[in-house]
């Protein structure tokens, strides 16, 4: 069993939604947490909920390049190594294309597609270095059949696929098979973006298996909670899936 | 990494160059950085063209690709592999092979490389001759270990070498970066070798280990992390000291006027250039010397006294795995562990050893079943390619993860081992080449020590018999104080004529009991520096040589 004591784990978006959830219960199951936010009231609240001595929070706007680079810096210099980053920060801005103005709409791509991109910056070379780490990106399907007012939204959870399968494309496995990047699909659940779907705290136990892989175990894989999604997966390959669904 | 063909250019010919260096390999590349520094025009003439670092994952027709007996000579060279079968006939028997040489932008070096250890101080001395052979051709360098030092520093710095220093040579002050830590099993390795005795150390690479760094061995490296001709001095070269490049031009011959040479031919095309530097390797640039005949110079450039050619050495290079009892995690850099303690016992060179720094694939077992299948038994069986493949992945299986080590055993110089040029083979030169008595018992001394010293790791030789390194061809064009036995003179001018330089692995006079990179880049920057001093005193006329601009931008 994983010793989860030492293990410090970054979570982006943690003062609401999914990424507060995830706080609670990964300072429950022991792993000091890092949440990450740009409001230090909604971190304090999420602080109030989570284990007081395992949790601690930062302001940190992860559509910034430069404060991401400076603050996970000096995460890993107080805290120490890094070993999980789940990035949960995402915006809905739910209005139609020709509403938004070219800034509005730019700011939802850095925010949902930049943000992740940079935090795996900042902390990719140090689980390398330490071959050791575990990356859940917090994804969605929204770019498959776009809805009305989500041309920003999809655009960018679209590019989170691209993002998780073109990182491991430079990773070689068998020279670091254990560090693991994934992407998890929550589906619907009821936070400030959808008033329908499972509650945020249902979400967490699909993260924790992604943390909590050993290994060699998958990676640029898409986790829809507990199956996996095939994107644009040819028949011929999804036949020899289905026979031999345990060599992959 | 820098898109090549971006750089090159058409219509060279009309122009004057300062310098034309034929071949962008290591030592080409390097000598032409130095040389495009100093503000002079430099051309280079490449025959490879444009490489290819990006590695599509195998995710379809895997199977395929490890059946296949060998890739297309353009896919070889488009990975930066030598394209085309060499011949080597030895006892009177030819047989063809793709050999492990670098093609294309920064040679062998861009492919394979990194290990850049420096040559000892005896190297530079002459082998006592009873210790050669009386067959040997004399093998002293025209200078010595101190005056070379200065410039394996500078090479050391210009190829950012890692690693630590050999507890057994109170000569090697290398310039060394600090390497990655070892992984569990290769420190346990370390420990065990000194406890036997070897007095390991850290091999000297060219690797700059950036985040997530495979050290790309066997294969091109699209990072800039390996430090090899393209990335340390062909790419600066084109990009910040205005040096130009064409790609897919093989040289067929220089033509004289006097003593001095006036162009460098490519089929149809001349190209002029007030000086030539000759680094094609070792395997060409002889060929190349040769088949520039004139008046004057009958039987080639340089040739008066039958040595172009000739003295061709290649290193024993043996393949072994050693087994690390207890459960050790590999994880970790790879090319990592080195000992020079046989390198002269008693007098006898047997040489070093080191990690090869990559994983043993089934593919790699397979094609090496496939080719002693065919080297042992007749032509007319075709070798079992299904059954070969399993036992490849069987001996895999029994293998494991086992780390690989490769023996570099020194290879005396011989007149009748020679590259000659001969239009009818694949590669356009023959290799005719006899393995040496001496060399045969020395690699198999080499082999009995490793057991010996080595026996609780259960060193298993992978290679059949003593297996010469292709990659490593040196000598051909030797550098020597006197006239009859050398084709270069200690400045690495070829004899006689006035505007000609060779720096590849072809001016050795011994070969040595290490990797030969490093070395070769050191006399590239030696001898440019030296072309750049002429320069500036006007000898090559309208010299306009310069102190070196800075690298940094």
């Amino acid at each position: 069993m994983l010793d989860t004591s030492s293990l410090i784990v970054v979570v982006t978006g943690a003062g609401s939604g999914i990424g507060r959830a995830l706080c609670v219960g990964l300072t429950s199951d022991g792993y000091q947490v890092v949440g990450i936010g740009r409001g230090g009231d909604a971190l304090a609240a999420t602080a109030a909920l989570c284990h007081r001595d395992t949790f601690s929070w930062r302001c940190i706007d992860v559509a910034d390049s430069n404060a991401v680079a400076a603050g996970f810096a000096a995460i890993e210099a107080e805290s120490g190594p890094v070993y999980g980053l789940i990035c949960g920060a995402a915006i809905y801005q739910r209005r139609y294309f020709l509403d938004l103005t070219a800034e509005e709409w730019t700011y939802e791509i850095l925010v949902n597609l930049c943000g992740p991109a940079y935090c795996c910056r900042a902390l990719l070379p140090g689980m390398l270095e330490r071959q050791a780490g575990r990356i859940v990106i917090v994804g969605s399907l929204a770019d498959t059949s776009p809805i009305p007012a989500s041309s920003a939204y999809s655009t960018s959870k679209g590019g989170l696929h691209a993002l998780v399968r073109a990182l491991v494309s430079e990773i070689d496995r068998a020279r670091y098979p254990n560090v693991l990047i994934n992407e998890l699909l929550p589906g619907e659940t009821r936070t400030a973006m959808s008033d329908v779907g499972h509650p945020p705290s249902a979400v967490y136990p699909f993260a924790k298996r992604l943390i909590e892989m050993s290994a060699g175990e998958p990676t640029g894989r898409i986790f829809a909670l507990d199956r996996e999604i095939f994107l644009d997966e040819r028949l011929k390959a999804r036949l020899l899936r289905m026979l031999f669904g345990f060599m992959r | 990494m820098t898109a090549w063909s971006e750089y090159s250019i058409t219509g060279a010919e009309d122009t004057l160059w300062d310098v034309i260096v034929v071949g962008a390999g290591l030592g080409g590349s390097i000598a032409g950085w130095s040389l495009a520094r100093h503000g002079l025009k430099v051309l280079f003439l490449e025959r490879g063209g444009a490489t290819n670092a990006y590695k599509v994952p195998p995710r379809r027709g895997a199977w395929r690709r490890l059946v296949r007996a060998n890739d297309s000579p353009e896919q070889r060279a488009a990975t930066g592999l030598w394209p085309d079968p060499l011949r080597i006939i030895s006892k009177g028997v030819g047989r063809d092979f793709l050999p492990p040489i670098g093609f294309g932008p920064g040679g062998s070096s861009a492919v394979y490389g990194a290990a850049l250890e420096r040559l000892r101080r005896i190297d530079f001395a002459p082998t006592p001759s009873e210790q050669r052979g009386p067959e040997a051709l004399s093998d002293g360098w025209p200078l010595d270990y101190d005056a070379f030092a200065k410039w394996y520093a500078a090479a050391e710095e210009l190829m950012t070498v890692a690693g630590t220093p050999d507890p057994g040579d109170s000569d090697d002050l290398s310039q060394l970066r600090c390497a990655p830590c070892l992984s569990a099993r290769d420190e346990f390795l370390f420990r065990a070798f000194e406890m036997s005795g070897l007095q390991p150390y850290r091999l000297h690479v060219g690797i700059a280990y950036r985040p997530g760094c495979t050290e790309c061995l066997g294969g091109l490296c699209p990072r800039a992390c390996k430090a090899d001709g393209a990335s340390r001095a062909l790419s600066p070269a084109l990009t910040r000291h205005g040096a130009k490049l064409v790609l897919q031009c093989a040289v067929d011959r220089l033509d004289i006027t006097g003593n001095r040479i006036a162009q460098v031919r490519s089929q149809t095309r001349a190209y002029r250039a007030r000086l030539v530097v000759l680094a094609a390797g070792a395997l060409t640039s002889p060929n190349i010397l040769r088949r520039s005949v004139s008046e004057r110079w009958p039987q080639g450039i340089g040739n008066d006294h039958d040595l172009v050619g000739r003295g061709l050495m290649f290193h024993v290079s043996d393949f072994f795995v050693l087994r690390a009892t207890g459960n050790h995690s590999p994880l970790g850099p790879a090319k990592t562990l080195a000992s020079r303690a046989f390198y002269d016992v008693d007098g006898v060179r047997y040489g070093s050893f080191q990690s090869i720094g990559r994983r043993m694939a089934i593919g790699n077992v397979y094609q090496y079943l496939v080719e002693r299948w065919q080297h042992t038994l007749p032509r007319v069986i075709p070798p079992p390619r299904l059954l070969l493949l399993a036992a490849a992945a069987a001996g895999r299986q029994i293998v494991g993860d086992a780390p690989l080590f490769a023996t570099i055993v020194e290879d005396f110089p011989y007149r009748f081992n020679q590259v000659v040029p001969d239009a009818s083979a694949p590669s356009g030169f023959v290799i005719r080449y006899e393995k040496p008595r001496e060399l045969e018992a020395r690699a198999a001394g080499m082999r009995s020590k490793i057991r010996t010293s080595l026996s609780t790791l259960q060193p298993w030789f992978l290679s059949g018999d003593q297996n010469l390194n292709f990659g490593h061809p040196l000598g051909t064009c030797r550098f020597g104080t006197a006239a009859e036995t050398s084709v270069l003179t200690p400045d690495n001018r070829v004899r006689g004529i006035d505007n000609l330089f060779v720096v590849d692995g072809s001016f050795f006079p011994s070969s040595g009991g290490a990797n030969p990179g490093l070395t070769i880049a050191a006399n590239a920057l030696r001898v440019s520096d030296q072309i750049a001093r002429e320069f500036a005193a006007g000898r090559f006329a309208a010299g306009n040589a310069m102190p070196p601009a800075a690298d940094q931008s």
